[in-house]
């Protein structure tokens, strides 16, 4: 457990830097987009208002009030979201081939550590997790600030205050900030599936390396189609046979018995098969 | 050879200090994110759980009434939170609606009983009460199922039959096409009935743009044949200058009841334009309100020239009750389907807008349903919101009473309540 | 003289009927040899032959298709890493690392680090713990790789062809490493084809060729009873 831990620390402290320039850019990004979002609502209100002489109450009759949600939609809002989002999809197979690189292999040293060398899988999919889930808080910290800009931008007047639950009802949003906790486990539940078995599948190709991407694959393939075997047959052969609550029960137990195939396999990978 | 390392005098690695310096950074992340992550979520599911809770407190009136009944409304707070609530026999009870989990498990409530004796009954169907009937002894399926459309109606869609006895467990299905399918690009099955070893079936039948067809289909159960399809009522084909006919079945509530008649009411739609805000804006031009009999399959019209034109009819046993708003008040027009007679009408004072309230409610139009022969209206009014039961078929006031929050709002301005949906617990 | 028979007790790396292929190619077909603890014992045999992978496969960094590999008279376990380590021919941390962040990361990983031991010998190769392995010379950066495996108290130690691609004066250094009390009591594995500089220094030789041991001899003995130095037995048996 000991060396597990420190290994996490150690592939969090990796990735550290980049971290917090993505945490750095997401924070700029989404105020700048506060900011202009909010100041360009008001320049055009004042325009209509003043400049066109359009009394206030016609022009709430006409024009929609601004709220969260149009910030949320604006380019410079998402794209750092996005930006997160590939970073760390690419980091997912990095955290591992970064290992192998160069000619100062690494991986000799992780694979020599007198430890099981199931926690370099564990703790390499620990820092990920770590990394996905600071992300998530930093949204979440960031709405409060965001919302305070906005006010002080926007008169109240002109805008109409949402329940949070509105604006992060957006296809995207609502998505990597579920509304209910029950939710949040199912989501992120399937997304620490995803990654699991996205390790053991890289570690099909190191150990195998060109026939290894068939196999590695392969057994994504294998994973997935296991995991929507319930569905699928309930679907097609069995005509909706199950109701939904039996359906969400199987999916909850082929998506654990995926993800302990894939930390049994790649387990067994890193221990007897894997090659520097 | 002998060779010695010359001694060091001091230690002096780059490793100074305490071993846990090296662990500040995942640590800070990692207490950051659990608390700002697990605040999150206890705040949601903590203000569900403080959601201000609702008592009736009567001013006139049985509160038997209240008895089962439930009241599903929405309440805001502030600018994050909003939540779905139902009152239920003096109980405030949240209802979830931001989880997927919700979705996957709820159930409309005339099911639940279903679900707990006979499961498989209701496997592969559609869980819509109109499809389904159920009394004490049966239960009954009807489905149109259709092909998807691929370039054009087809000819093979068809009806699904099923019917359980419910003490023996033994089912009895079928599936029958009917010849002109490809008539109707979509048939809605308005109520199902079982009577005498049939099932009857009155659906809606869907042409082209506007045509619109009540049919009965009868089918035989022993011979699990369709033995009758009869076209009901259709409605008026001309669509010209903003004007439209179009019937509602049963004012659109389905149920699993068993139930001697339906109701259709026919009404004619004008679209004006309305001179001040020059939005253009829909008007019943003329009601048409039929009774039918599923014994007899017999449709009849109710002469109904005198209460001029009705807006909303439902049914209740062996009465039909017209509806209109006239002015600032609400029109209720008895009339018994076996004497064939009118009764008094009843007239209930409903406000079009609440003015003398500081609730600053969004949803300011009063709530009014009619079910089972009683009539509901919620009202916004200073300190809460008023609640009234009447009976249809008398006029008079059951239950009178206010619906208040039971503790201090949380927020002066921004909070709003408004009621949606009235039923009872079944 | 073929190895030494295997008595329970005995201190040793064996390595029994290895074979390994590498897709099609057969590398190791079927290798068979024991180094003990106490003994500098040197794999001997031409470029590719499959010497680094012998190590590797002591070490569980490759797997083997079929043989056993014992280490004291067990499998290699996790913990067989505070015994036993390897210092291959590239550096084994990050290169952005400086010489004291990898001992810190030994340190802490390693309960059979010798700190003291790792600073004496950092002082004796004339390094500093600020530099960044990045920034080393070719001679600098073997000098720590060595000295990340001497500073383990282990009980065996693998080293690939410690000497390449090293200048002479480096050389000069690391081969007195080999005479210390450092390897003393310990089982040395050196992997070489260029023994001339280490002959003097080692106890017992494997010759491997096309896949197989040819000859595995303790030096001191052949040098004893026949006369011969380690070159001549080569000859004898590459001639064959």
């Amino acid at each position: 457990m000991n060396r597990y831990l420190k290994l996490v620390n150690f592939e969090f402290n990796r990735f550290f830097k980049l971290y917090i320039v993505l945490v750095f850019v997401t924070i700029i990004m989404q105020i700048f987009a506060v900011i202009l979002e909010s100041r360009r609502y008001v320049r055009e209100a004042e325009k209509i208002i003043y400049g066109e002489m359009m009394s206030k109450a016609v022009f709430f009759k006409n024009y929609e009030p601004f709220t969260m949600a149009r910030i949320v939609q604006s380019n410079w809002f998402y794209w750092p979201i996005a930006l997160c989002i590939v970073v760390l999809l690419i980091y997912v197979f990095f955290i591992w081939y970064r290992d192998w690189l160069g000619k100062n292999s690494f991986i000799y040293r992780l694979l020599m550590l007198p430890t099981a060398r199931l926690n370099l899988y564990l703790a390499k999919a620990t820092a990920i997790l770590i990394f996905v889930f600071g992300l998530v808080a930093l949204q979440f910290l960031l709405f409060p600030i965001e919302i305070q800009i906005m006010k002080w931008i926007v008169p109240a007047e002109f805008r109409v205050d949402l329940p949070m639950k509105e604006y992060t009802n957006f296809i995207y949003l609502s998505a990597i900030l579920p509304g209910s906790i029950i939710d949040f486990f199912i989501f992120y539940g399937m997304g620490i599936v995803a990654v699991f078995v996205t390790f053991t599948a890289i570690l099909f190709e190191r150990c195998y390396r060109l026939k290894g991407i068939i196999f590695g694959g392969f057994y994504g393939l294998v994973s997935v189609g296991f995991f929507l075997t319930p569905l699928l047959i309930d679907s097609f052969l069995l005509k909706n046979y199950f109701f939904p609550v039996e359906l969400f029960v199987m999916e909850v137990i082929a998506g654990t018995i995926v993800l302990i195939g894939a930390v049994w396999i790649g387990n067994y990978l890193l221990k007897y098969k894997i090659r520097v | 050879m002998d060779w010695k390392l010359p001694t060091k005098i001091q230690n002096q690695g780059l490793m100074g200090g305490s071993r846990m310096k090296k662990y500040w950074k995942i640590v800070v992340v990692l207490i950051i994110t659990v608390i700002t992550i697990g605040t999150h979520y206890i705040r949601t599911s903590y203000a569900s759980q403080t959601m201000p809770e609702f008592e009736i407190k009567k001013i006139s009136g049985d509160e038997k009434e209240l008895q089962n009944l439930i009241i599903y409304g929405e309440y805001n707070v502030g600018d994050f939170l909003y939540y779905s609530f139902k009152i239920l026999n003096g109980k405030t009870i949240n209802i979830n609606q931001d989880s997927i989990i919700s979705e996957i498990v709820e159930l409309p409530s005339q099911f639940e009983t279903i679900m707990k004796e006979h499961k498989n009954f209701l496997r592969q169907k559609v869980l819509i009460p109109g499809n389904f009937y159920e009394d004490e002894g049966w239960l009954a399926y009807a489905e149109y199922e259709m092909e998807p459309l691929v370039g054009g109606l087809t000819n093979r869609n068809k009806f699904i039959i099923d019917v359980m006895n419910k003490k023996t467990n033994e089912t009895v299905d079928f599936e029958v096409a009917i010849p002109d399918s490809e008539n109707y690009y979509m048939i809605d099955i308005n109520d199902v009935q079982l009577m005498n070893g049939k099932v009857k079936v009155l659906a809606t039948n869907y042409s082209d743009e506007e045509s619109e067809e009540a049919h009965l289909y009868v089918f035989d159960i022993k011979e699990k044949k369709l033995i009758r399809d009869d076209v009901i009522l259709k409605n008026s084909e001309d669509r010209e200058n903003g004007k439209w006919t179009s019937f509602s079945i049963n004012n659109d509530n389905f149920s699993l009841k068993p139930s001697e008649y339906a109701l259709i009411l026919l009404q004619s739609f004008q679209e004006e334009m309305n001179e001040n805000s020059k939005d253009v804006e829909t008007k019943i031009s003329g009601s048409e309100c039929y009774v039918y009999n599923f014994e007899k399959e017999v449709l009849e019209k109710i002469n109904n020239e005198e209460q001029g034109v009705v807006e909303t009819a439902s049914l209740h046993n062996s009465t039909v009750f017209l509806q209109s708003m006239i002015d600032d008040r609400l029109e209720v027009v008895p009339y018994d389907i076996e004497t064939g007679t009118w009764r008094e009408k009843s007239l209930f004072n409903v406000p079009q807008t609440s003015r003398n309230t500081d609730n600053g409610d969004l949803h300011a139009e009063p709530f009014i349903t009619v079910l089972n022969g009683k009539i509901y209206i919620i009202n916004a009014i200073d300190d809460g919101y008023s609640l009234f039961i009447g009976d249809l078929s008398t006029g008079k006031s059951l239950y009178e009473g206010k619906i208040v929050a039971k503790h201090k709002k949380v927020d002066q301005y921004n909070d709003k309540t408004y009621f949606r949906l009235i039923e009872l617990k079944s | 003289m073929k190895g030494l028979i295997t008595q329970g007790g005995i201190p040793m790396i064996e390595v029994k009927n290895v074979t390994k292929k590498f897709g099609r190619k057969e590398v190791l077909k079927g290798v068979s040899f024991t180094a003990e603890k106490g003994q500098i014992t040197c794999l001997i045999g031409i470029n590719g032959v499959g010497k680094t992978t012998i190590m590797q496969a002591i070490m569980s960094l490759i797997p083997i298709n079929s043989g056993e590999i014992l280490i004291d008279g067990r499998k290699l376990t996790k913990d067989s890493y505070e015994k036993i380590t390897f210092i291959p021919d590239t550096i084994t941390m990050l290169p952005q690392m400086r010489i004291g962040d990898a001992f810190a990361f030994m340190a802490d990983f390693y309960q059979s680090w010798n700190q003291k031991r790792a600073e004496e010998l950092l002082e004796f190769f004339k390094l500093e713990e600020t530099e960044r392995i990045s920034e080393l010379s070719k001679g600098n950066t073997a000098k720590v790789n060595m000295l990340l495996g001497l500073a383990l108290d282990v009980d065996y130690l693998l080293m690939d062809e410690p000497f390449s691609g090293i200048d002479i004066f480096s050389r000069e250094e690391i081969a007195n490493v080999f005479t210390s009390h450092l390897i003393e009591d310990r089982g040395v594995i050196i992997t070489t084809h260029e023994i001339n500089d280490i002959e003097h220094l080692i106890d017992k030789v494997v010759l491997i060729d096309n896949g197989v041991v040819l000859q595995e001899f303790n030096v001191e003995e052949v040098r004893e009873k026949d006369g011969k130095s380690v070159m001549d037995v080569m000859r004898e048996v590459y001639e064959k």
